[in-house]
């Protein structure tokens, strides 16, 4: 190697050295990762816990575009577009306001509520809940253009003959219909945006409820598994079984446990990028007359002793998957 | 001899009332002579007065052959096949009149990203953000696709029009969309930088082809850095055009006018974009400077000033607009100084020299003139009253980021402001071999937001904010190596929710909105960000 070349390559490794220690500062700091003996139990946030997903942003997608993305031969590509200003909302001036509601769409979500529980043969269910209150915002256009108008019913199905209510209240109606049918958007309201008094604001409730279950061991340092009696292993691996393996290191000190995705993963595949939970280990009541945490049903399943009925529905029955962010409920 | 230079112009001129045609006609003008580059020049600015050196010599050999200028490119080939290519005749005078010379330089660009969101340039996209692969992640770039050729020309005198030209070229030509990476990196297609020529008469100058934009008095006030040129926040930019420049001095003060008819800025225009400027240079106040990764010359202390105003028309927003039509305009304002705090007398000893550049720009509807930024804006979505599936797209006819429709369906334009301050020093070592620089811009739009549906918030960016630190040591006077840290920070237009607290998010109410955080638009949080952090190394050798 002549001394250029040897110049050259100690120049580019320092380039590769100094840009080592730059990049953006994560969201969500790591948490313990002490490990500890196998977790069994439930475990929820609690107050002096918490959660932390990162600001994700996942650009909105149109189906109604899925035919025509696609051009004819020779014919250039169509120019990427930015959302609806409407949202999806199709208004008219026919007896519904609304003939095609508007999508519930939300972005930086967060972790409000989460039960994980690990079970003794080896099985572990999750049931995380996204929260938060977000606003609609829809432009005078989308409110007037189509016909549109204030003094008509709010309810035309129910009640026809209803008291007149200006158009951001016929709206309500049928936002608020739309987000309670699909399990997860809730409370609407509806009132005249002060910056655009022709247009309206909606505000919603979000809470949905998701999350994966399957099996689960422990792993050691080296990705080994650990022997039920180990004390040291410090990641958990779940194996859902219907997608891929998950990972995350965790940290259990007395009620405590901290679980973190391993190398920069999401917890669970969480699509709304969970990456950290800290959680408070539960002590089922199984004998307060009421299903309290930890129990499948009534004082029974989970860490009671008496098993719960057959018919007895669980205390959290997780839904397949969790909606990811700004997704409209007609593709949950 | 006056009136064939004004014949000359007034030919030119009609190109503007004809541009519909300027594609043919580019062909006879494309047979204009050039010149060398100057050395006074500096290394990212063709030599724009390159026929000079050979105007005078022609001046004295008083060249009577007729002007050749009609000659096309079919023309010359047939002459060449009938002759040996050196035996070929000059289009008018000697052969030893006309100059012709190569100029450009090999690069070599060794780049380490923090994030994985520019190509070779810190190009103005959205910065990945963290917590996603692409922006937790680096990506390392060797390229070598700056290297750039050029000739210039200079023609021998005719009449007393002095005539110049200069085809530049690099390789940054665009690939195919299915091309891999590694053929639109080690191939390199060839890409136009400049191809105009410039006649140089007793009243005025032409220019006439592809160069700078004169809004900005690009190629005048360009900061001194190893990373690639514009910077953020940088009017950087180049278009077909057909300028007259007229200069006047008074003593040492030399005052450059100029006026252009420019490429439209929308696709489908009927109009072109008019330019102008003005500029002062004080020839007794001199400094070394260099445009971006270049060589430095003896530039005056100089103040610009520079406008530019477009027309855009676009279909109406919806469905079928048949023929109708929205209209709204452009307009820019630029402003640039170069000032050398410590002079030079010539740039032979350039030693202990500091020079500060600036610029403030400030405009609507010029988001080009930045190198290809856009903000992220896109035009939405049509309204979709009929329900059509697939739904209506709207079919624009003008790049994105220039203008979109409003919450109201009004043709808008997008504000942006923009400043840009460098500075650049040669150390007192080796007659100045090793310089430093550094560089800071802020580019921000106060109503890009407001025109961007609330979804899309986190698909643009309001505001950038660049840094740059620049080391550069000259190995031979051609030969020059340098290092560069650059970082850059984007605000997207979304707003975060409040930073994880842990401790704060309690499950306690047990009634369906556990631990609820009020997500709204515009409160409750901050605006999200991202940065990018590059370390640069560079090796170039000028010719």
């Amino acid at each position: 190697m002549n001394k250029s070349s040897a110049l050259s390559s100690a120049l580019v490794g320092a380039v590769a050295l100094i840009t080592a220690g730059c990049t953006q500062t994560p969201r969500c700091q790591e948490l313990g990762s002490c490990g500890g003996p196998d977790p069994v139990g439930s475990w929820v946030l609690a107050p002096g816990y918490g959660s932390c997903n990162e600001d994700l942003y996942v650009s909105q997608t149109d189906p109604r575009l899925v035919g025509a993305e696609v051009p004819a031969a020779r014919v250039p590509a169509i120019d990427p577009a930015l959302w609806d200003w409407c949202d999806s909302l199709v208004t008219s001036g026919g007896t519904h306001l609304v003939v095609v509601s508007a999508g519930f769409v939300y972005s930086d979500p967060r972790t409000g509520s989460a039960t994980v529980r690990f079970k003794h043969d080896g099985t572990f269910s999750a049931g995380l809940t996204v929260t938060g209150t977000y606003l609609l915002d829809f432009p005078a256009l989308c409110m007037r253009e189509f016909g549109g108008m204030d003094g008509r019913a709010a309810d035309p199905d129910n009640d026809p003959n209803g008291a007149p209510v200006n158009i951001c209240k016929q709206l309500e109606t049928a936002q608020r219909r739309t987000g309670t049918n699909t399990g997860a958007y809730f409370n609407t309201t509806c009132d005249k945006n002060p910056s655009d008094p022709q247009g309206c604001l909606c505000a919603f409730d979000l809470t949905a409820t998701g999350g994966p279950s399957g099996l689960y061991q422990l792993l050691d340092s080296n990705g080994n598994v650990c022997p039920p009696t180990a004390t040291n292993c410090n990641t958990l691996q779940f194996l859902p079984q219907t997608t891929f393996p998950q990972k995350a290191t965790f940290c259990m000190t007395g009620d405590s446990l901290e679980l973190t995705g391993t190398d920069g993963a999401y917890l669970f595949d969480n699509s709304t990028g969970l990456r950290t939970l800290k959680l408070k280990k539960v002590v089922a009541n199984c004998t307060d007359g009421a299903q309290g945490p930890g129990e499948d049903g009534v004082d029974c399943g989970g860490d009671c002793p008496n098993a719960c009925a057959a018919a007895m529905p669980p205390a959290t029955t997780p839904p397949a998957t969790t909606p990811p962010a700004t997704t409209p409920p007609a593709t949950m | 001899m006056k009136y064939r230079a004004l014949s000359a112009l007034a030919i030119s001129i009609s190109l503007v009332g004809v541009h519909a045609h300027a594609q043919d006609d580019d062909e006879d003008l494309a047979a204009s002579p050039g010149g060398k580059p100057s050395e006074s020049k500096k290394a990212d600015e063709p030599p724009a007065d390159a026929g000079k050196d050979a105007a005078k010599q022609e001046d004295a050999a008083k060249a009577k052959a007729e002007p050749r200028a009609e000659v096309s490119p079919a023309d010359t080939s047939v002459s060449t096949a009938a002759e040996p290519a050196s035996q070929r005749p000059p289009v008018y005078g000697k052969r030893g009149d006309w100059n012709i010379t190569p100029y450009g330089y090999a690069r070599l660009d060794a780049i380490e990203d923090s994030t994985q969101s520019f190509e070779d340039g810190i190009q103005p996209n959205l910065i990945a953000r963290v917590g996603t692969y692409k922006g937790d992640h680096r990506r390392t770039i060797f390229t070598a696709r700056d290297s750039r050729l050029g000739i210039a020309v200079g023609a021998p005198t005719f009449e007393g029009i002095k005539s110049s030209a200069v085809v530049e070229l690099d390789f940054y030509g665009l690939t195919p969309t299915d091309a891999r990476k590694h053929d639109s990196v080690v191939f390199g297609p060839v890409r136009i930088r400049h191809a105009y020529f410039k006649l140089e008469t007793s009243v005025v100058d032409v220019i006439a082809g592809q160069y700078y934009d004169l809004f900005g008095w690009n190629g005048s006030f360009y900061p001194a850095t190893v990373g690639y040129l514009g910077v953020p926040a940088q009017v950087y930019h180049r278009n077909p055009q057909l300028r007259i420049e007229k200069k006047i001095h008074l003593g040492d003060t030399e005052i450059t006018a100029a006026v252009a008819a420019v490429r439209p800025g929308q696709r489908d225009s009927g109009v072109p974009d008019g330019e102008a400027g003005i500029k002062f240079a004080f020839n007794g106040w001199n400094g070394a400077a260099m445009a971006g990764f270049g060589r430095p010359s003896l530039s005056a202390l100089s103040i610009g000033v520079s406008g530019l105003y477009r027309r855009f028309e676009a279909p109406a927003f919806r469905n079928q607009p048949g023929s109708l039509a929205v209209r709204t305009n452009g307009w820019g304002v630029a402003a640039q100084a170069l000032l050398p705090v410590i002079p030079i007398k010539d740039i032979e000893h350039h030693g202990n020299a500091l020079t500060l550049t600036g610029e403030f720009s400030t405009g609507t509807g010029i988001a080009d003139m930045y190198t290809f930024m856009d903000g992220g804006s896109r035009f939405p979505l049509l309204p979709n009253p009929q329900k059509a599936d697939p739904a209506f797209q709207y079919q624009a006819n003008v790049d994105p980021g220039l203008v979109t429709f409003d919450r109201n369906s009004v043709l808008k334009t997008i504000n942006w402001r923009a400043v840009v301050a460098g500075a650049q020093y040669y150390l007192p070592v080796g007659n100045g071999r090793i310089w430093l620089s550094g560089t800071y811009s802020r580019v921000w739009s106060d109503n890009l937001r407001d025109l961007t549906p609330f979804v899309s918030w986190g698909a643009i960016f309001t505001k950038m904010d660049y840094i740059d630190a620049n080391l550069g040591f000259d190995i031979t006077p051609a030969a020059v190596a340098g290092l560069s840290f650059q970082t850059v920070h984007q605000q997207f237009g979304d707003v975060t929710s409040p930073d994880p607290v842990y401790g704060t998010m309690a499950d306690t109410s047990g009634n369906g909105k556990v631990g609820s955080i009020p997500t709204v638009p515009g409160t409750g949080g901050k605006f999200a960000g991202a940065r990018n952090n590059r370390v640069q190394l560079s090796m170039a050798l000028f010719f």
